[in-house]
């Protein structure tokens, strides 16, 4: 509660945690400050009651219902940095920035930190799987907590041929990155393309003439189908490879309870014409969606002082390296779709990546441990034995 | 192999989970209802692999192909549970929830090839929804044993072994959860440069992993056992907050990459 009050008073005078304007350096060496605090205290811990109290079973489930309240609070006020009023002075809009919240995580921070050197202190009466919990969390949420403020997150917008240094970081201000990144080629690999009729779920699957479904009540039957199609006054639709071509279908629609039948070409359109429709004789129409995205990919070559050009391909799930900076795949112009000449890229640098991936895959094999123990009566024991009876 | 072969492996391999299930209400021993079990995963396996060997990719790009990891993953995940523990119960759900994913393909062909997003497309999907399927079912199981025994307080007060059984059901639970938030960050962090992005979702996981925290570490000094039954149904709650209620609360509206 004290701390809760303290952090409203903070926010109150000073506003949100001034994270970014510390550099990164001094960020890591305030982590191995603030954990060499803790071994201290540790160490002294016999001979100070208030230092046993911050270790024992109730400081524990203090400091965890206090994260949580805090945490549901989060959950339940709208997050909108740009918002005014109450809620944003005491800093619930930008939660996750606001000394309220940064003190009471820094405070349970510190019990599991207290309680994993307890626990090292005596491993052997120990629960394995709850010595492991801690000391995972408590390296994932040190290096989120000191790391966070070291990451950059620059947006880069790269064109086709065209190098690019620069990009737009978090807060919106212009980033200079060390190294520069050429867009060589952007493609886009797409799912075939669907036919529906308002109000149906069914769909027809166009991979080739001759593909057909009903759709609707509609037997729908493709007689001509092309993937880079261009409209042609002449003829409807015509195969054409330029820029702005699409998928087009020419079907035959019949209605076997009605006997009705139409023909027609349909098209999803692109940035250079509109899509094109098939009305029916009942009103509804056949149209195509524009076509979902499989898999995007940017072929880039980074220039940095260390080399002369590095090439990379950079996909969703699939980011590049470079020392500490990744790139990762994010967007692209989605009106050219499958011809855009621009890819955006998020380029994070992260020194603290391979601390926490640790951190993360230790609390990973801690839930198969605890998993795998989660019956052993030895819990109580333990239990007890951290509050001395 | 293709999608024709699917009807007879699957239905071969939902016969055998639908006897495991059985077998395990009805037999004493766990081995045999296991081997039945383990018979209807392999089947299943072997259809997955030869798929992806026919398609020369592992078959995990369309909504078709990634139900069948569910159905893989789930009734692996029941076994493993009821060798482990001998929850009966676990065998059932798991073998249920795998052979509603076969009907599901096996019903709705049309939507094999619904389209899986790019985001989507990775090895931790799977996997990330499965876990936390089996936590959200370990976690019910408790708040629904804790509103049990508390309805009974008033004739037969609780012993320590329904506790007990109460906090194994937590512990499990709790693993698989730390699970699901480990692989989604370890995901989030390849798709999107983040391993944490206070996501509503994500921020209603956190919440819901803090609360049932807190019951592993109260639990041992309550002396009242109504405080334990309390704090497992608010854990629940917020547990159905982060499963669906973040779909209807204004302040995740439009702003959750969860939303579906």
């Amino acid at each position: 509660m004290l701390l809760f009050i303290v952090g409203i008073v903070i926010q109150l005078l000073a506003g949100p945690v001034p994270a970014g304007s510390v550099p990164s350096f001094v960020w890591a060496i305030a982590a191995l400050a603030y954990v060499y605090l803790l071994v201290v205290l540790y160490v002294v811990s016999d001979k100070h009651a208030w230092i046993r109290r911050l270790m024992d079973g109730r400081a524990r489930v203090e400091a965890l219902v206090a994260m949580l309240l805090m945490v549901l609070l989060f959950g339940l006020v709208p997050q909108d940095p740009q918002t005014a009023g109450p809620l944003a002075a005491l800093g619930f809009t930008r939660m996750s920035a606001s000394w309220p919240f940064c003190l009471l995580l820094l405070h349970l921070l510190s019990c599991m930190g207290l309680a994993l050197l307890d626990d090292l202190g005596h491993i052997r009466s120990r629960n394995l799987a709850a010595a492991m919990s801690h000391l995972s969390v408590f390296l994932v949420l040190v290096a989120g907590f000191f790391g966070s403020p070291a990451k950059e997150q620059v947006t880069v917008h790269a064109y086709v041929g065209r190098p690019v240094q620069s990009g737009i970081d978090r807060d919106g201000n212009p980033y200079k990155l060390p190294f520069a990144v050429t867009l060589d080629e952007f493609w886009i690999d797409r799912y075939q393309p669907k036919l529906y009729i308002d109000g149906s779920e069914d769909f027809l699957e166009v991979s080739a003439p001759g593909d057909s479904a009903v759709v609707g009540g509609w037997m729908l039957k493709v007689e001509e189908y092309g993937d880079m199609m261009f409209p042609d006054d002449s003829c409807g639709f015509r195969p054409l490879m330029h820029v702005g071509a699409e998928p087009a279908v020419r079907l035959q629609a019949v209605n076997h309870e009605s006997g009705a039948s139409t023909g027609g070409w349909v098209s999803c359109g692109s940035f250079i014409f509109d899509p094109v429709v098939l009305e029916l004789p009942d009103g509804a129409v056949v149209h195509m969606p524009g076509l979902l995205p499989k898999r995007f990919e940017s072929d880039i070559t980074v220039v940095d002082g260390k080399s002369s050009g590095r090439k990379f391909e950079v996909a969703v799930n699939h980011p590049a390296r470079l020392g500490s900076w990744r790139i990762y795949q994010s967007d692209y112009d989605a009106q050219k779709g499958r011809w855009s000449d621009l890819s955006v890229l998020m380029c994070v640098y992260d020194p603290w990546f391979p601390l926490i991936r640790l951190g993360l895959w230790m609390m990973l094999l801690s839930a198969v441990i605890m998993f795998a123990t989660a019956g052993v009566r030895s819990w109580r024991k333990t239990s007890n034995k951290e509050d001395g009876r | 192999m293709s999608w024709d072969n699917f009807v007879y492996f699957a239905v071969v391999a939902a016969l055998f989970w639908i006897a495991a299930a059985v077998c395990a209400a009805v037999c004493k021993k766990r081995w045999s209802a296991a081997l039945l079990a383990s018979i209807g995963t392999a089947v299943l396996a072997a259809f997955i692999v030869s798929m992806w060997v026919a398609l020369k990719r592992p078959p995990m790009r369309t909504m078709g192909e990634t139900r069948l990891w569910y159905s893989f993953f789930l009734s692996l995940a029941g076994l493993a549970i009821y060798l482990s523990w001998g929850f009966k119960w676990i065998l059932g759900y798991g073998s249920g929830m795998a052979v509603m994913f076969l009907c599901i393909n096996l019903f709705k062909p049309e939507i094999h090839s619904a389209a899986l997003m790019p985001a989507l497309q990775s090895p931790w999907f799977v996997p990330h929804v499965t876990v936390y399927m089996f936590s959200y079912a370990m976690l019910g199981a408790a708040t629904l044993y804790a509103i049990f025994l508390w309805i009974r307080e008033s004739r037969t007060a609780a012993g320590q072994e329904d506790l007990r059984r109460c906090d194994v059901l937590v512990r499990i639970g709790w693993a698989f959860l730390s699970m699901g938030m480990v692989m989604g960050a370890l995901w989030a962090k390849e798709a999107w440069g983040d391993w944490w992005s206070w996501d509503p979702k994500e921020t209603w996981a956190f919440a819901t992993w803090l609360g049932y925290m807190v019951y592993l570490h109260a639990r041992p000094r309550m002396k009242d056992r109504r405080w334990a039954y309390l704090l497992l149904i608010f854990s629940f709650l917020m547990l159905c907050m982060c499963w669906f209620g973040v779909n209807y609360l204004p302040s995740a509206r439009g702003l959750s990459v969860h939303a579906y």
